[in-house]
């Protein structure tokens, strides 16, 4: 962590105005992450699914070559 | 509780339309590629013919293979997945129709219009208003189409994919209208509404998201899609794919500065621009990983499969290339890798590995399912897997080495504070082996594009193509948001919502950086002694414009002593954002096949450059830049300069805030030909030299003559204080 932050303190010409976006994007990633998180794993698993319950998937493998 | 299941129709006309669009286009572009590269070792080539040099070119290959090759192959994958993720056909044919046919149109404008000289040369949004507006129009048909769809779904959830192709709808959108804001002089012919610093910051705004919404986001989509569908599995973690989607649409918009640094943009945007390209990292490799562990349990079927084997490659050089891209964001390396060679081998890692790999394997999964009992061969997919990845191996470590070798040499410092390699020619004609590497490489990347082409006209020949794929599904329930239930979970379900948010995300990091660069003045110093170009110089400028010197020489000194003893050695004065006020559009360049060219001004006679634009041998033995025997009148050849626009292109830039008075406007031809005279009679003081004011030729040499001279007239207080 303290090296992250001498990091950002060494990039040249960074003040409040590049600080303050970077916490704006925290801010943000941090609540994406908290609902991820969260979601329901029955959820999860069905949406994951989507593509490979595709009516076309039976037909396409008919025709396989 | 069952529900009655509806029978419908998938559209894969369409789809096949626009496939057969991406290898047409693929095989065009890349051999334009091929024929520039071939160019830089045998400058010949281009037999003296305007619309067949490296300049011109150049735009035709980027655009063809972004646009027409990469472009396509976006349409193919998302109106073959939308359909199926969201069980329904595309919600009009008709807007499918003029969707296909528009893009085509857009292409064939560029296949004529970039080769002819009209271009605006902003990278990657090089063609004119007209086609611009055309392009607005079909983007925005495709993103009608998309989002009625969505509309009309039997599938409640949005899969991420369709996620990632709305945010590309979106942003791409966005990125074209502000980067393409310009007033036109005529039918094919505009200046930019920005100048200089501020031009620059928007065009590497866009040119930087160009990467990321045309040939990053939608083919992440295509990734979550056929990925598991090849693999017969789910995707690793859609966890890691809603975190890394928000997270890389958010981060992306802000990194457009990492192209400009160590230019004249202000120090505090370039610095924001190398933070978040670092934090880039993170997200990109999220996808990353989520591909690739999508095969865990099936990496035993990569040996037998080509589509997986595509997949594998492509998604491995996409990690590389998104390492790369943040370390090459850093300004140490980045002093060393920009304006060399390293640069297009960063992009083609991502172009011909990422994106090309992602669309053959697309294709090779998509032609044996569209085409009922075809002769699709899966020896031939494989042939064409080696012959791609030998290629790409062939293209990219040339140009690494060629990269670095050319900045070493650059930087190289004798003993006693000279330059070892001070012609610059020395440092291109020791990497000219690499080229022709690369172009050996091209050429076993196209071989493979060939054997692809020839696999799916036998499969097409012999094959039914499955136009209209019956599939059936429940009717989507009513569902409205119901209290406690999640914020992103309602997103998902409306795509409008879905559209908007992402347009807020990705509006927050371009106001952020580009709005104080347009509003507060004190980010660019105004220098008292810069002016307007005047008549003749401004049509030399277009000129150079026309031909496109920009793809080869920058216009910008960085703060280096190397630089700055190579470009200006008398008064090492690096360039100044002062300096391009005046610049619509800004010229700076972004690759360094010859020298930099801001401080060309006074560094040579009329006569030097009037020979050398004739023929650059005769005045740098070894030189690999084409001639330009069509800006002399000579052999018959009539290269009088049209001067039917000047004085509307003064008006035009007026007012856009150049401070060009209406006495001038009423004079520009006056004034141009007073300048022509005078540089015609230096010209003709030479016994060989025989030329007339109104060529072509005379109006770029005072355009040259003008290049970075300005600053030195401004008095020694006045360039203290910049340079501190």
């Amino acid at each position: 962590m303290g090296r992250m932050l001498k990091f950002f303190a060494d990039v040249q010409g960074a003040s409040w105005y590049p600080i303050t976006a970077l916490f704006v994007f925290l801010i943000f990633f941090v609540g994406v992450t908290w609902y991820a998180l969260r979601l329901r794993r029955s959820d999860i698993e069905g949406w994951s699914a989507l593509p490979l319950e595709s009516n076309d998937l039976k037909s396409a493998e008919d025709h396989d070559c | 509780m069952s529900q009655q299941l509806e029978t419908f129709y998938y559209d894969n006309r369409t789809t096949r339309n626009f496939l057969l669009a991406t290898v047409l286009w693929g095989l065009i572009g890349l051999l334009v590629g091929l024929t520039i590269a071939l160019q830089l070792v045998f400058p010949a080539l281009n037999a003296d013919t305007s619309w067949l040099t490296f300049g011109r070119l150049r735009a035709l290959h980027t655009n063809g293979a972004i646009f027409a090759f990469a472009g396509n192959a976006i349409f193919t994958g998302v109106y073959y997945s939308l359909q199926r993720l969201l069980k329904t056909r595309m919600a009009s044919d008709l807007l499918s129709k003029i969707h296909f046919w528009g893009w085509q149109l857009v292409i064939v404008s560029a296949v004529i219009t970039l080769p002819l000289g009209y271009t605006s040369t902003k990278e990657y949004a090089e063609l004119e208003w007209p086609i611009d507006i055309l392009i607005t129009l079909v983007w925005v048909v495709f993103g009608v189409n998309m989002i009625w769809t969505i509309l009309k779904r039997r599938e409640r959830h949005l899969y991420v994919a369709i996620w990632f192709y709305i945010a590309t709808f979106v942003t791409v959108a966005v990125l074209h209208i502000f980067n393409n804001l310009a007033i036109p002089v005529n039918f094919l012919k505009s200046y930019s509404v920005y100048a200089g610093v501020q031009d620059a910051l928007v065009q590497w705004w866009y040119g930087h998201n160009a990467v990321a919404f045309f040939l990053t986001t939608p083919f992440l989509g295509l990734m979550y899609y056929f990925m598991p569908r090849a693999a017969e599995r789910p995707v690793y973690s859609y966890r890691l794919s809603i975190i890394h989607f928000w997270a890389l649409i958010f981060i992306y918009i802000w990194a457009g500065p990492h192209h400009l640094l160590y230019t004249a943009l202000p120090d505090w945007a370039q610095s924001l621009g190398t933070v978040f390209s670092i934090m880039l990292i993170a997200p990109s490799w999220g996808g990353m990983i989520n591909g690739l562990l999508t095969l865990r349990g099936a990496w035993d079927r990569v040996r037998d499969s080509a589509v997986l084997k595509f997949f594998v490659v492509g998604v491995s050089a996409y990690g590389m290339a998104t390492f790369e891209g943040p370390l090459l964001s850093t300004k140490w390396l980045n002093g060393i890798a920009h304006y060399t060679d390293w640069i297009p081998a960063h992009v083609h890692v991502g172009t011909l590995g990422w994106n090309g790999f992602m669309t053959f394997g697309m294709i090779y999964w998509l032609i044996p399912r569209m085409w009922k009992n075809g002769a699709y061969s899966e020896k031939m997919a494989n042939w064409h897997f080696w012959l791609g990845t030998t290629g790409l191996i062939f293209w990219a470590l040339p140009m690494y080495v060629a990269g670095f070798t050319q900045s070493l040499m650059w930087k190289e410092f004798a003993p006693d504070g000279t330059l070892v390699y001070g012609n610059f020619l020395e440092t291109v004609t020791q990497i000219v082996p690499m080229y022709a590497l690369r172009a050996f490489g091209g050429t076993l990347y196209i071989s493979g594009i060939v054997v692809m082409i020839f696999n799916i006209f036998k499969t097409a020949v012999k094959g039914d193509l499955i136009a209209n794929e019956e599939a059936q599904a429940p009717a989507l329930a009513a569902h409205s948001k119901h209290s406690g239930e999640h914020w992103h979970r309602w997103i998902e379900r409306k795509p409008v919502q879905m559209v908007i948010w992402s347009t807020v995300v990705i509006a927050i990091g371009g106001i952020i950086e580009i709005v104080p660069t347009l509003m507060v003045k004190s980010n660019i110093p105004t220098i008292s002694t810069v002016k307007p170009y005047t008549p003749l110089e401004l049509e030399g400028r277009d000129l150079y414009m026309r031909e496109a010197c920009n793809a080869c020489h920058s216009q910008m000194i960085r703060p280096f002593a190397s630089e700055v003893q190579r470009y200006d050695p008398v008064d090492k004065i690096p360039s100044q954002g002062g300096e391009f006020v005046y610049d619509h559009p800004f010229l700076w360049g972004s690759k360094r096949t010859g020298p930099d060219l801001h401080r060309e001004g006074g560094k040579y006679p009329n006569s030097w450059h009037y020979n050398h634009m004739w023929d650059p041998t005769s005045m740098s033995p070894g030189s690999i830049m084409p001639r330009y025997p069509w800006m002399f009148s000579a052999d018959g050849n009539d290269a009088t300069l049209d001067t039917a626009y000047t004085a509307k292109k003064m008006k035009v830039l007026q007012g856009l805030g150049v401070p060009y008075t209406d006495d001038e406007i009423a004079q520009a031809d006056r004034l141009r030909y007073a300048q022509a005279v005078a540089i015609a009679a230096d010209l003709n003081a030479d016994p060989t030299i025989k030329v007339d004011p109104n060529e072509e030729i005379v109006a770029l040499i005072a355009y040259l003559q003008r290049l970075g001279t300005d600053i030195k007239k401004a008095p020694k207080e006045e360039l203290d204080a910049l340079m501190k």
